[in-house]
């Protein structure tokens, strides 16, 4: 019950902030249950792998079947695929090897 | 012994060059710095090479150093920052766990494909604008696939602000990609967004 409560002052606080005036419009994604709250609040946590007292397999679950989260998690994952991608085709010039040998003979 | 020295450097150490040049590239922004900072990293280590506990991160071991290297020369004036300030409480949009970009594109773009179509340049671009301490953290922990713990480790701060870090600097990120894509079209404007 406290967790709960808890939760839901952060997400009361948030939603009054950023979407007060919006509300009603029809396609934020309002996280009306406590189970899509606790999820969205775990969500940096489960995709980088740091999940902690909580099972993996359920937050796993609630995204995957919970048709207002899904998206929220694809758009986070998109966004590290971005990342990747970006910097997957970043390799030093072929001679800072052999110069960095010459240098450590050196040494 | 000089040769084992040697050896066992070329050995543990070595294989990790791609990783450290990528890392660097990110610190200083530019090849011929990250270069620079990739010899000077490897040079460094192997005069302390027995200082280095065998079987241990090598890889973070490396890191550390290239980033104290890197500090120490930014410190003489070659790259300034931005100072971030590490408490400030409320970043744009807040610190609410449902990402207001997300909201903000969900009637338009829910998954988030725009990121996808952003080319290569203008997204290491916005990395590298991103102040130090959020980079750090986010090319440690989505670009070298580190854990929280490694990340408090080689940065040498409490796990919780490398949280805070990455989720700072990957809205922050996320803004800019945002940003770039509506400027080039690639995304619509959303005139519901909020500033």
């Amino acid at each position: 019950m406290a967790f709960f409560s808890r939760l839901k002052r952060i997400f009361g606080g948030a939603d009054s902030k950023g979407q007060g005036p919006e509300r009603g419009h029809g396609h934020e994604h309002e996280h009306g249950s406590a189970a899509c709250q606790e999820a969205v609040s775990l969500l940096y946590d489960y995709l980088d792998g740091e999940l902690t007292g909580v099972s993996e397999e359920r937050v796993k679950a609630h995204f995957e079947l919970c048709r207002m989260c899904y998206p929220h998690v694809r758009f986070e994952e998109s966004f590290r695929a971005a990342l990747k991608r970006a910097a997957a085709g970043e390799a030093p010039p072929p001679e800072l090897k052999s110069h960095l040998l010459e240098l450590l003979k050196e040494a | 012994m000089d040769a084992d020295k040697r050896a066992s450097f070329e050995r543990e150490a070595l294989p990790h060059m791609d990783a450290v040049y990528r890392f660097a590239l990110r610190l200083t922004g530019a090849a011929d710095q990250a270069q620079d900072l990739v010899q000077d990293t490897f040079l460094r280590a192997f005069r302390s090479w027995d200082q280095y506990t065998p079987g241990t991160q090598c890889k973070s071991w490396l890191f550390t150093i290239c980033r104290n290297l890197y500090l120490r020369q930014r410190e003489r004036g070659q790259r300034h920052d931005e100072i971030v300030e590490e408490n400030a409480p409320r970043e744009q949009g807040g610190e609410s766990p449902v990402n207001p970009l997300w909201s903000a594109v969900a009637g338009t773009d829910p998954e988030g494909d725009f990121f996808a179509s952003i080319v290569d340049d203008e997204v290491l671009k916005a990395i590298d604008t991103l102040p130090e301490e959020f980079r750090t953290a986010v090319v440690l922990s989505d670009l070298e696939g580190m854990t929280y713990d490694e990340i408090a480790a080689l940065v040498e701060v409490p796990v919780g602000t490398v949280k805070s870090r990455l989720f700072r600097g990957r809205r922050r990120l996320q803004q800019a990609l945002y940003e770039y894509a509506v400027e080039t079209g690639v995304l619509a404007a959303n005139p519901r967004r909020e500033e």
